[in-house]
């Protein structure tokens, strides 16, 4: 899975659009410019920040937070004439619809909540449940014994965990509408998100000792990588998420000559659900057969 | 958003108020709640000894998801981080926040930030830096941050 997704490439144009900070004061060149010269500056600089504003609007306009259910084949149009159009060809012999994802660097997330509270709604009596319930309840301790303030984790706990409990009152035939509604939004969706971010970041950090080789210093990963808002989602945080949860994830990864390439995280010996996505270099979407 | 927010908040004063009680002064500002001042003295042994600074917070009602706008007023402490504006060169409040921080703990980091410092000096560009800064948020200032705390 690499890490040079379109997500990022955004949020990288964000930040080289957000102007010259303090850091540079220092050049000589600045030192002699006048405040006319100045002020003309930060005038291109606002534009320039007004623009890619309104490019990411737009993005965003186009794009609903998760779709409806979509026929494979238009996301193989897209990729018409692209090394990865024959991908979506095998994907084919195992799935037929598609969920799109907006963009937005919660796509993993976003996807992931969606299939699995799905799942509940459709199988209330899955004993697997009543097991996630039990470590949701126990998340907020974990996340205090490794020294999150109950304050500030405690909103996004108790919303969370009320909605994950809902899960099981929600009519089979509302569960579409239900959750388009529950995770696409910009306020609770945004503190639902985010807890799962926390629960990453709680896995992550028990397991630190298995993670650092790969992800450097843990809770430094966990600050810039995990617990900021539209920060997109790699393989680490996806190994955390499923194994803090006990569940499992089945990733089709597209490949360059054609191919899929499954990736069953955890890989063995785990037979319960399974959120199925589509992985396109920086993106995540929901697979349905 | 908006009342997530105002929740959020009460529960941080309360915070300060039994947590921090000696150490922070909350001074809540603005009617609606979303301005604080936030008081704190110099560490003992530090080179701010007994130097009083106060920190404004203002909130967004996107808080805490998205970071409070958080400068010195009055007057700021001498410190290569710090500048003449009251702006901050610290990482947590713009590129590294996260909404599992809250006021004690940013303030904290800050008190700790000066604490550390051997020496009282100015950033190394703070008078240019105040001009360029000026009628800009810190929050959309380009920091360029130098090590662990800046």
């Amino acid at each position: 899975m690499e890490n040079n997704s379109s997500d990022q490439q955004q949020q990288q144009q964000d930040q080289n659009s957000s102007s010259q900070g303090a850091g540079e004061q220092g050049q000589d060149q600045r030192v002699t410019m006048t405040q006319e010269q100045l002020d003309e500056f930060q005038t291109q600089i606002k534009l320039n920040e007004d623009y890619q504003n309104q490019l990411k609007q737009e993005i965003e306009e186009q794009m609903p937070f998760i779709s409806e259910l979509t026929e494979l084949s238009v996301l193989k149009h897209e990729y018409q004439d692209n090394k990865f159009e024959l991908c979506f060809d095998q994907l084919a012999t195992r799935y037929s619809k598609v969920r799109r994802l907006r963009r937005d660097g919660n796509c993993f997330y976003r996807a992931f909540l969606f299939q699995v509270f799905e799942h509940f709604i459709h199988n209330p009596e899955d004993p697997q449940y009543e097991q996630i319930l039990k470590v949701l309840v126990g998340s907020k301790k974990d996340l205090m014994d490794l020294g999150y303030d109950e304050i500030a984790i405690e909103d996004f706990y108790d919303l969370f965990l009320d909605e994950f409990k809902k899960l099981k009152t929600i009519a089979k035939a509302k569960a579409a509408e239900h959750l388009l509604k529950l995770l696409c939004n910009k306020e609770e969706a945004v503190y639902i998100i985010m807890f799962a971010r926390f629960l990453a970041a709680c896995y992550l950090k028990q397991n630190a000792i298995m993670f650092e080789g790969f992800v450097g210093d843990v809770a430094q990963f966990c600050m810039r990588e995990v617990e900021q808002v539209d920060v997109e989602c790699d393989q680490p945080q996806i190994i955390a998420i499923t194994n803090y949860l006990g569940l499992g994830v089945e990733i089709n990864s597209v490949r360059a000559d054609g191919g899929i390439e499954v990736i069953n995280l955890p890989e063995e010996g785990y037979s319960g659900f399974r959120a199925k996505l589509l992985f396109v270099p920086g993106h995540y979407d929901a697979l349905y057969q | 958003m908006q009342a997530r927010c105002l929740g959020r908040l009460k529960k941080e004063a309360e915070d300060i108020r039994n947590n921090f009680d000696g150490v922070l002064e909350l001074d809540i500002k603005d009617e609606s709640q979303m301005c604080w001042h936030v008081r704190f003295r110099g560490a003992e042994g530090s080179v701010y000894n007994g130097e009083v600074f106060t920190l404004q917070f203002k909130f967004s009602e996107d808080y805490p998801i998205e970071s409070p706008e958080v400068i010195f007023v009055g007057i700021p402490p001498e410190h290569e981080h710090v500048y003449s504006n009251g702006y901050i060169c610290l990482s947590t409040l713009y590129s590294d926040w996260t909404p599992a921080l809250k006021v004690s703990a940013v303030t904290m980091s800050i008190l700790s930030m000066l604490s550390s410092a051997v020496v009282k000096q100015k950033p190394a560009n703070d008078a240019q830096a105040v001009v360029w800064m000026k009628n800009k948020s810190p929050k959309k200032v380009n920091w360029m941050f130098e090590d662990d705390k800046c």
